[in-house]
């Protein structure tokens, strides 16, 4: 009689289950990869071409960062890097913003309110639709080249989509939960601000990381087209140099703001609201 | 369909339903589906009234009307002496699911049917005594010890438990009860039940009780509804072309059940088992075991019935209505 126990294959398969050290090697690899290839690769072009522009060394690439990261500007004084960082991040902050209250506002209304629905949703259907930079041109005719036009193309790109995740949250809660909040002895108000609101805040933070993605797509669109700083302004002006030395680092670090803004959302979902991801567990 | 104005309706807590029509659209055709037909329904404050009926035979739309969640309905319902008002704390509701707030902790969800009920001022000055209110409650429900968890960490039948103190901390008068057991395991539904016949005796409310569950119905009701779509009347049984009727459903049973005195309600007697069996054989259940209309056992002494010239061409059924008048007029 056989009582050897099957054995769980580690990697092939679909029973397999590497376990958390052959996770994170096998998750590190390709990176492994793509980091020795491009340090090869670039390291041959160096070889026959010392004035390589599109393969840079990392000495070169050091020596780049080193010189907008940390000497200041002789035109304005600042530092290049972290006034691009400075004046991105504010542009997409207050965007988060106002995405949020409009999403918010506009999703429970839509949600509890009949008439409001009949008002908004067709339009809103409707500008959810519009792909974003079709906007541009239109938003640098009325609203300008100012710092406003940036955050709405922001907003206008991501807000509908908000809206309608707010909307549709509300929507299932809503319903029996109303009514027996009405059985409870709750007021109109009550149940919007001391029943509804506070399930809806979580998700509200959930969707808002989810909507990062498109809102950093936007911030650079608009940057490239139109801006006189910035990190998306940067990136395609130092191109026309064919810098590649200052776009590596840049890309990478909108990388690490993408990550940080996410890690610091999800910190916040878990201190605020414990119940809010146990409860989808569930 | 016109109304017959009866005595003694106005009482508080007491329901009144005559004549209750509700009908949805078909979602194919579009054609007006009937799901309620020509309900009449008399409930004195106190009763357990415990409403059982084949799946989709209308249970809880019935609820909802009497909530005030539904209003697209037709003929008259009558609570407290008025016509059916938007939901309020004097109707409590116990859902199958999605009965407590997950954003608080057990203490704050029973706690703010409380906090909803009196104005600000009063619950600033009364904190202490709101809290120890709730959670006397709490202790009801033996789950005093579990006050500060969220519902996530509690299991679905301790949660039931959260929903029901949630409901009766406000005082309803009528409590509506939507399958609030359904999702339990056997084990903790049996505990539940004999919990919920204990808060019964203690606050006195009237009880509306949906289950699917005949055993259930029997032993928690001090009367019992089978309200079910499968019947037939003088209209008969196809239409002009010869498609079968598709009836709405109406109370087919109305019958008091054996005292309220709880030791003799034992799930394991004879009578009890006989009468769970009775109902579950009887006619209602099943699409091919049909009763007429005239022959409907409403033996319970609340129970009347009011039939259209097209469902009773004798006029027969109308004579029970009469029969009821004159006992309230004789009696008071």
């Amino acid at each position: 009689m056989e009582t050897k126990k099957i054995r769980i294959p580690l990697f092939f398969g679909m029973h397999a289950e590497p376990g958390q050290l052959l996770s994170i090697c096998a998750g590190a690899l390709p990176f492994i990869i793509l980091i020795a290839g491009y340090l090869y690769l670039s390291h041959e072009r160096n070889l026959s071409n010392p004035d390589e522009k599109l393969m840079p060394t990392p000495a070169k690439i050091v020596t780049a960062f080193n010189q907008v990261a940390f000497k200041a500007d002789v035109k304005t004084g600042d530092t290049i890097f972290w006034h691009d960082t400075g004046v991105s991040l504010r542009r997409l902050g207050y965007a988060a913003i106002i995405s949020s209250v409009l999403a918010l506002w506009f999703g429970m209304n839509l949600a509890l309110f009949k008439g409001m629905n009949a008002l908004c949703m067709p339009l809103l259907r409707f500008s959810s639709l519009v792909p974003p930079p079709i906007l541009l041109p239109v938003l640098f005719l009325t609203v300008g080249v100012e710092e406003a036009s940036k955050v709405v193309i922001i907003v206008i790109s991501i807000a509908p989509a908000m809206t309608l995740a707010v909307y549709g949250t509300v929507s299932k809660m809503a319903g029996e939960q109303i009514t027996r909040s009405f059985t409870l002895g709750a007021t109109q108000l009550d149940v919007i601000y001391r029943i509804l609101l506070p399930q809806v805040l979580p998700r509200l933070i959930e969707i808002l990381r989810t909507s990062l993605g498109m809102a950093w797509y936007s911030l650079i669109l608009a940057e490239a087209i139109a801006a006189s700083s910035g990190i998306g302004y940067r990136i395609y002006l130092v191109r026309r140099f064919t810098q590649m030395d200052v776009i590596i680092p840049y890309a990478l670090w909108v990388v690490v703001l993408g990550y940080a803004m996410n890690y610091i959302l999800g910190l916040i979902l878990d201190k605020c609201y414990p119940w809010y991801s146990k409860q989808k567990e569930n | 369909m016109e109304t017959i104005a009866l005595p003694g309706i106005h009482t508080p807590n007491q329901l009144y339903i005559e004549n209750l029509y509700r009908r949805f659209p078909d979602p194919k055709t579009g054609l007006p589906q009937t799901v309620l037909e020509n309900v009449d329904l008399r409930v004195n404050p106190g009763e357990f009234v415990s409403i059982i009926g084949p799946s989709g035979c209308g249970k809880s739309t019935l609820l909802r009307i009497c909530l005030g969640a539904d209003l697209g309905y037709e003929g008259n319902v009558i609570i407290n002496g008025k016509p059916v008002q938007f939901p309020d704390s004097t109707r409590g509701l116990v859902p199958q699911k999605y009965g407590v707030y997950p954003h608080l902790t057990v203490l704050k969800n029973v706690l703010i049917g409380l906090e909803l009920k009196y104005p600000i001022w009063y619950r600033m000055t009364h904190k202490k005594e709101l809290r120890a209110q709730a959670m006397e409650y709490l202790n009801d429900v033996q789950l005093a010890e579990h006050a500060d968890k969220y519902p996530y960490q509690l299991s679905g039948g301790q949660q039931q438990r959260v929903s029901i103190a949630q409901t009766l901390v406000t005082g309803p008068g009528m409590v509506f009860m939507d399958e609030p057991f359904g999702a339990l395991d056997q084990s903790t539904r049996e505990r539940v039940q004999v919990f919920m016949l204990q808060l019964w005796e203690k606050h006195k409310m009237t009880v509306f009780f949906v289950t699917h569950d005949i055993g259930e119905a029997v032993y928690l009701g001090t009367r019992l509804i089978l309200l079910s779509q499968y019947y037939v009347d003088d209209r008969g049984d196809v239409d002009e072309k010869g498609n079968p009727l598709r009836r709405g459903a109406k109370i087919i049973t109305d019958i008091p059940l054996t005292g309220t005195a709880l030791p003799t309600k034992v799930k394991g007697e004879k009578s009890f088992i006989e009468i769970v069996r009775s109902i579950a054989e009887g006619p209602g259940f099943k699409p091919d075991h049909r009763e007429h209309v005239r022959d409907f056992n409403l033996a319970h002494s609340n129970s009347f019935q009011t039939l259209t010239a097209l469902e009773d061409k004798t006029g027969n059924g109308n004579g029970r209505l009469k029969k009821m008048e004159e006992q309230m007029i004789r009696g008071g």
